[in-house]
């Protein structure tokens, strides 16, 4: 009697897919982040928002990109670690959300100081991502994995914005960082039976 | 003759367990070349941040440059002759002049600038004969950015010294022209702040400027070359003597040029001027931008190194590892510009090309759990890195050596690709 087994989801051409699937979900936000960029421009020029927060803003809406990437890649990790499924349109959701976090940044920074328009919006946009994967894959580990990693992120821009021209070195350092912690991944990625398992 | 042909058993959906991955290396170093081309639009990012880094780097620079001291244009000594309007001015018979240049690094935050203080001895003489006016005195005077002068000696003309006074851009003496000698000897010094140029007037057919010291890039231009020019390390001088054409007023700068003179001013303000230019700001960033130019065959030259790898130890590495491995080479170009900034350019190339060599040694080891493919691919990296920097530094030889290079990596490969086909 042959036995039938599922096909396995999580192989490496799921990987590199995915993976290409991330990035190009990924530009197409960065790009509508750097519209919201235009626009905050535009409110700045019109009066209602300081020079100086206009630049914070600014600076904020370049690492859109990375935290895209890196927030979608985690949640990629999510779903091979937890075998939880999580599809496209989860993806451009919490894409969205990411990209939306620019825009209450800039709603909020006409009313309140930047630092804490900015704690709050991303509080906002962590619970709500944290609330999302709660709800997708019902594992509270994945949960505080996610809200890790965008603790991590968030606390990040926020310095690099703080430090200004030293942000250059601590940007390239946490890049270095976080190569080696992609590296470490993968090489603890295996392939069993053609299934991609997290060991 | 026909056998009934036995249909294939089948196992419903169920995969062979353990099969050997085949790899199609045409379909696989197509994708390489792709990922290649994504990280090479990497490295320009990073190229382009090396730009605006190395633009606002200049504009401070600037702007701290200016603080100190402009350029300094030095015209004279010339005697000026009756009053405002029916003005006359003779240059001297003879005019010897000696600048010392001292660079200094003037800091702020990251940000430098290489300003200078310059020691100006000038000696020469005027004709007596020359200096018949109206009255019994002339005013002796030195068109230069009086502000930027921080010492000033006094004038020694014939037997008598007079002191200077300041003008908004020139520095005056009157002098009594009573029992002066026919050939009326003179010299004086001063000490002047500037940056990014000291530019001297040659005045006369009989003159010569020395302009000496340290600098970290000088380069000579003006309406003639210098008669004698040495620069090694840091210590430069150029000797300029007894050929400047009377008719200076009339030669076309540009025509003698021997450097690019970006400044616009410099090229037609001051005509017959000659003397050196100073780069204010480091060229660091230069180095980086150079330095990514080699990127691509960085990147190209590892793909291949660890295609081999793979294909020789039969081990498939997966496309997204080898993605990371050249993540990791265009960060290096990101991690050296950031340490250029705070440390020297050797220092900072050593640091980041260990940091990225240690990386992806250590990777290959744990990926291919070989400790012989990890130290040969940090053999290869370092060898690969090293030949970048000699590049670097020898930008004369840097064709030669490069092409070189190109050919052992060329004979190192077709080593390599001898040993695919032989039985293991």
């Amino acid at each position: 009697m042959p036995e039938f087994i599922k096909e396995p989801k999580y192989t490496m051409r799921w990987l590199g897919l995915q993976t290409l699937f991330v990035l190009g979900i990924s530009f197409v936000l960065a790009l509508v982040a750097n519209g919201i960029d235009d626009y905050a421009f535009g409110r700045n020029t019109s009066g209602l928002l300081l020079e100086s927060d206009y630049k914070d803003v600014a600076q904020t809406t370049t690492y859109c990109f990375a935290l895209e990437m890196v927030t979608l890649v985690a949640i990629m990790l999510v779903e091979v670690a937890f075998r939880k499924g999580v599809n496209y349109l989860q993806y451009g959701l919490i894409g969205c959300a990411l990209c939306l976090f620019n825009l209450l940044l800039l709603a909020m920074t006409e009313f309140i100081s930047f630092f804490l328009a900015y704690t709050i919006v991303s509080v906002m946009t962590i619970g709500l991502i944290a609330l999302f994967i709660k709800g997708i894959t019902h594992r509270m580990n994945a949960v505080w994995l996610t809200i890790g990693v965008l603790v991590c992120e968030y606390g990040l821009v926020a310095l690099l914005i703080h430090l200004g021209t030293m942000a250059l070195l601590v940007g390239s350092l946490s890049l270095f960082a976080l190569i080696a912690v992609a590296m470490y991944f993968t090489l603890r990625l295996k392939l069993e039976n053609g299934e991609l398992v997290l060991k | 003759m026909q056998q009934p042909v036995t249909p294939p058993p089948f196992y419903g959906f169920q995969k062979p367990v353990e099969k050997k991955p085949s790899v199609n290396y045409g379909t696989k170093v197509v994708i390489l070349g792709l990922q290649a081309l994504v990280l090479m639009i990497a490295a320009l990012m990073v190229w382009a941040m090396t730009y605006s880094r190395q633009s606002s780097n200049r504009e401070v620079a600037e702007s701290i440059a200016s603080q100190w001291g402009e350029r300094v244009y030095i015209n004279g000594p010339q005697a000026i002759i009756g009053v405002d309007s029916a003005s006359q001015t003779i240059a001297p018979q003879r005019f010897d002049c000696t600048a010392s240049v001292e660079s200094q690094s003037l800091h702020r935050g990251i940000y430098e600038a290489e300003v200078f203080n310059a020691n100006i001895k000038m000696s020469g003489s005027f004709s007596r004969s020359s200096l018949t006016g109206s009255d019994d005195s002339v005013k002796i005077s030195i068109q230069l950015p009086a502000k930027q002068i921080y010492r000033m000696g006094s004038l020694h003309i014939g037997r008598d010294e007079v002191l200077w006074s300041k003008s908004r851009d020139s520095i005056y003496a009157v002098v009594s022209l009573k029992d002066l000698p026919e050939t009326v000897l003179f010299s004086t010094d001063f000490d002047i702040h500037g940056s990014e140029a000291l530019f001297i007037n040659p005045l006369t057919e009989e003159s010569s400027i020395t302009i000496e010291g340290d600098a970290s890039n000088p380069s000579f231009s003006g309406s003639v070359l210098p008669d004698d020019r040495s620069v090694n390390n840091n210590r430069f001088s150029a000797t300029w003597g007894g050929r400047f054409s009377a008719t200076v007023e009339n030669t076309d700068p540009s025509a003698y040029d021997c450097e690019y003179i970006t400044d616009y001013s410099v090229k037609n303000g001051r005509e017959g001027y000659v003397g050196s230019r100073f780069l204010i700001g480091v060229d660091r960033y230069q180095k980086v931008t150079r330095a990514i130019k080699y990127a691509f065959i960085i990147i190209i030259l590892t793909y291949i190194s660890v295609l081999l790898i793979e294909i020789l130890l039969r081990r498939p590495i997966p496309l997204i590892n080898y993605f990371l491995v050249g993540a990791a080479l265009v960060l290096f170009y990101s991690l050296l510009l950031s340490f250029v900034e705070h440390i020297a350019f050797g220092y900072a190339y050593t640091l980041a090309a260990f940091m990225t060599i240690a990386l992806i040694a250590a990777y290959m080891w744990k990926m291919l759990d070989s400790r012989k493919v990890g130290f040969t691919i940090g053999a290869l990296l370092t060898v690969i890195y090293t030949s970048c920097y000699v590049l670097l530094c020898v930008s004369s030889y840097a064709l030669l050596l490069g092409s070189l290079l190109m050919f052992a990596a060329l004979a190192g490969m077709m080593y390599a690709s001898l040993r695919i086909n032989k039985p293991h």
